[in-house]
């Protein structure tokens, strides 16, 4: 296979100044039981080859799923086609004398007759746990396992792997008021690592505690986010730091840098060397090496996110943010994005929300804008007094602005949740917004 | 094309195991995408997806699998994978294959390959030229041209041979407005099962100037109300509404295993009676159309409900054997990277006989919804959320001044109940529909509609 890369390069270098071959591969396990027996089960593996050229200062890209030789020459004329029409210039990295150290794992194999039966375990435990629960088919399992690699006419090859496992619990539960479903999940690099009592006791309480939920009168009430639904929610605003947008005035970070921007309380890191970082990068889809990035710092903008294309626009280096899938070129996208946690307990946070909701998932995200930071999003949740759930709420939406949502922070929970968002988010207590409901 | 030969060891392979049907399905898709932002062309994107995908049942169970490399020996390992997988064994031999004969209702006339990438971004151009000239508030404007060319083949153990060539034409603009230190977006876009002479029946100029004007309106719109109210849906991209309310919960997928509002509810009542509703399979040239569906069953025109009775679901292969029902052409996926399930093609509530006039004078205060976003549902609870982009406040029976975004939300069982008037004036609308067996292209459409109360998400 790399050799063909190798040919596919070379040819492209004779033919253009600059010349990049990208290449990325997955392979797929997934397994869903359902009433006892493993009802879905599928085997995966795809690749696709993107090439990206340069002359003068035009850029051209094409892609391919298939790797036939003639499929291959192919991209050379389209890619030439492609370039004839391009008018904003991109730029090709030229090598990197070292590159952090980094220990990317790929996932052990999972042995899928074992893990089907763990499945069908964890299923009829739901059932057996709670005659309320009607039914449990989101119970699954899934691993990727993704290579990818570049090859520049810079004369640099970088190669990595990584991956993960994940386990999923969906049950429903049905009472004389309807149904209602909840989930929980664990992801891990291996499949060893997976804690199911922990997806078993988070799915069940999910689902168990939003019967009877109902909505609040509508109002202004203090909001408290669980670190997964603030994840969710804010994951959706994370454009807004790409360079790019900034430079396109999508963004309204535009010319705030050095501002502050949010409390003091927030820091925005992005750092896949942590811990919680799955995939540890040492190079993004460009080839730049990767370092930590902060992105605020107390509450001030202190940098955006770059790529070549975006930094040499601002006359400035990278800062190794360059994505790219095999079908798309160009963007931009953060490793590990999180808000640094504070100290605060989640019981503790609820002693301070006092009277109002605590929101525990987003169940739609059709009602985010964002550019404008606007957002209208319906929610699931209960409602809070002195500290303790009084009922659990559902059909409300909650309203709001993300910059306002950023200044008006009031603590931070003491722990991120790994797989909930593309900005990890510790629990979040807000001043009061606008919930609709009765 | 995969070879026949091929096709058959596929087939043979797998059902040489528990496995009593196999299907196999082969695409080849051309990819163009051309995109244009700050007034530059951005790098324009040629490209092929190509892949087999092979799918075992044993009863209820399934097994899928697939690969973008097509050489032999990867897809005889994969084959043997699957049937390993199930287990069992037993001799098979694959019957003769016989060659589905559909005579084509629509035909493209222009094949993408047909024009140079620098005539499909013209179009961009003059469209970018249009959305500036709209208003000088516009600060930004993102356009794109997209095409696909999808061969497929769908073959089975019961011998079926059937083959289709999907061509689509896909055009959107994202207009920013910049006013009082805010961004405010307008987009507007569609799509027709058209090669490019989609251009001689859409204007792309008309979708530019129209991403503008919602941009523009916003900027200087209220926030929306909160709480309870009547809502007058428009028509055209409205139908998101019967889409998330109710078009998802009718999917077998989740009927089959009592997942949905809907289970068990055939021959009921579930919607008010002025509410008619279908899934189109086979409207010609309309985004969500095909000849077949993704399991060689051809597409049909489904009734869904009749005056407020629930007459049908949407139903595929596996599902139908489930439920102890046939097939609806209704399955649907994205790609060969997907098994696929029940999803809807062209859903709409039928014309009605009420006026919008009369249906905005009969309302003292609530919300005309104009222009709408996407949403999705939980087809367990009903619950199912929608953004409106363009909304009016409804103030004694008068429209009186646009507001700014909102979200929607209400439970599909209650909602169709709640349906007061339905306009004659019908129009369809073009999105992608995101679900378990992926992206796929659907329109939904329905005439102006009045729902007596829904819950509103505003911030006031």
């Amino acid at each position: 296979m790399n050799q063909r890369l190798e040919v596919l390069l070379e040819k492209a270098t004779k033919r253009f100044d600059e010349a990049e071959v990208y290449f990325r591969s997955g392979e797929s396990t997934s397994l869903k039981v359902y009433k006892g027996e493993i009802e879905e089960f599928s085997i995966a593996s795809t690749g696709g080859v993107s090439l990206r050229v340069k002359k003068g200062a035009k850029t051209g890209v094409a892609y391919s799923e298939s790797l036939e030789e003639s499929h291959l020459a192919e991209l050379i004329a389209q890619a030439q086609e492609s370039l004839e029409l391009s008018e904003e210039e991109e730029y090709f990295f030229a090598g990197a004398p070292t590159y952090p150290e980094v220990q990317a794992q790929l996932p052990e194999a999972v042995e899928p007759e074992q893990c089907a039966e763990r499945l069908i375990g964890l299923e009829r435990s739901f059932y057996s746990a709670d005659e309320r629960i009607e039914n449990a088919y989101g119970t699954a399992f899934s691993q990727v396992r993704s290579r990818r690699a570049l090859l520049s006419s810079h004369g640099f090859r970088l190669e990595d792997a990584g991956g993960y496992s994940i386990i999923q619990g969906a049950p429903i539960a049905k009472d004389e008021n309807g149904m209602v479903s909840g989930s929980g999940y664990d992801i891990k690099i291996h499949p060893s690592e997976l804690d199911w009592e922990a997806v078993f006791e988070e799915a069940l309480e999910n689902t168990l505690s939003q019967l009877g939920a109902k909505p609040v009168t509508s109002g202004k009430y203090p909001l408290l986010f669980t670190n997964t639904a603030a994840s969710r929610l804010l994951s959706g605003f994370i454009g807004n730091f790409v360079a790019e947008s900034v430079q396109k005035g999508r963004s309204l970070l535009k010319g705030k840098l050095g501002e502050r921007i949010a409390s003091p309380l927030i820091q925005m890191v992005d750092d896949p060397f942590q811990p919680t970082s799955l995939i540890p990068v040492a190079f993004d889809d460009e080839g730049v090496p990767v370092e930590p990035l902060t992105l605020i710092e107390k509450g001030q903008l202190v940098d955006y996110l770059y790529n070549l294309k975006s930094a040499a626009k601002d006359g400035r280096a990278s800062n190794a943010r360059g994505s790219r899938g095999i079908s798309t070129s160009g963007g931009t996208s953060p490793h590990h994005l999180y808000l640094q946690p504070g100290k605060t307990p989640l019981e503790e946070l609820k002693q301070q929300l006092g009277r109002g909701l605590l929101v525990t998932e987003i169940t739609g995200f059709a009602g985010m804008d964002a550019v404008s930071g606007d957002f209208s999003v319906p929610i699931k949740g209960f409602y809070i007094e002195e500290g303790s759930h009084v009922h659990p709420v559902n059909e409300v939406l909650i309203a709001g602005n993300f910059y306002q949502m950023l200044k008006e922070v009031q603590a931070l929970g003491d722990t991120l949740r790994v797989g909930s968002g593309s900005l990890l988010c510790p629990a979040m207590l807000f001043s009061p917004m606008q919930v609709s409901g009765e | 094309m995969l070879e026949e030969r091929i096709v058959r060891f596929l087939l043979e392979e797998a059902m040489q195991s528990k496995a009593d049907f196999a299907e196999v399905f082969y695409e080849n898709r051309l990819v163009t995408k051309i995109s244009m932002e700050d007034s530059k062309m951005q790098a324009a994107i040629r490209g092929r997806e190509r892949g087999v995908g092979l799918r075992l049942y044993d009863g209820l169970n399934t097994i899928y699998v697939y690969t973008s490399d097509l050489t032999e020996p990867s897809l005889r390992s994969l084959a043997r994978r699957a049937a390993q997988a199930l287990g069992g064994g037993k001799d098979y031999h694959q019957p003769p294959f016989v060659p589905q004969e559909l005579s084509p209702y629509y035909t493209v006339e222009i094949f993408p390959d047909r024009w140079s990438m620098k005539q499909k971004a013209d179009f961009l151009r003059e469209a970018d030229e249009a959305a500036r000239e709209h208003s000088d508030k516009i600060s930004q404007v993102a356009l794109f041209h997209l095409d696909t060319d999808q061969e497929v083949l769908i073959a089975n153990s019961e011998g079926l041979w059937a083959q289709d060539r999907r061509v689509r034409t896909r055009f959107g603009v994202s207009s920013i407005a910049q006013g009082d230190g805010e961004l405010h977006t307008g987009f507007a876009s569609n799509g027709a099962s058209m090669g490019l002479e989609y251009y001689e029946h859409y204007n792309p100029n008309a979708l530019a100037k129209e991403a503008s004007r919602i941009a523009v309106l916003a900027a200087g719109a209220d926030y929306a109300p909160s709480g309870k109210m009547p809502v007058i849906m428009d028509n055209a991209f409205g139908g998101v509404l019967f889409h998330e309310a109710c078009g998802h919960s009718l999917e077998a997928s989740f009927i089959s295993k009592g997942t949905s509002v809907f289970t068990d509810k055939l021959g009921e009542k579930i919607a008010s009676s002025k509410v008619s509703a279908y899934d189109d399979g086979t409207i010609p040239g309309e985004w969500g159309t095909t000849l077949i569906d993704d399991e060689g069953t051809p597409t049909q025109n489904n009734l869904l409900i009749e005056n407020g009775i629930l007459k049908s679901y949407l139903v595929d292969r596996l599902h139908a054997r489930r439920m102890g029902t046939h097939s609806t052409g209704s399955a649907r996926r994205e790609s060969y990277r997907y098994a696929p399930t029940s999803r809807m093609n062209n859903t709409f509530i039928a014309a009605g006989q009420d006026s919008f006039e009369e249906m905005v004078a009969g309302v003292e205060y609530g919300l005309y919804a104009k222009t709408l976003g996407g949403g999705s549902v939980n087809p367990a609870s009903g619950d199912f959320n929608f953004q409106v982009s363009e909304a009016y406040l409804i103030e004694n029976g008068k429209i009186t001044k646009p507001l700014r975004g909102a979200a929607l939300i209400g439970k599909g069982s209650e909602v169709l109940e709640k349906i007061d008037a339905v306009s004659s004036d019908l129009k369809l609308g073009q999105g992608m529909c995101g679900a378990a067996s992926g992206m796929i292209p659907a329109s939904l459409g329905q005439p102006q509609v009045r729902i007596s109360e829904l819950t509103v998400g505003g911030r006031e």
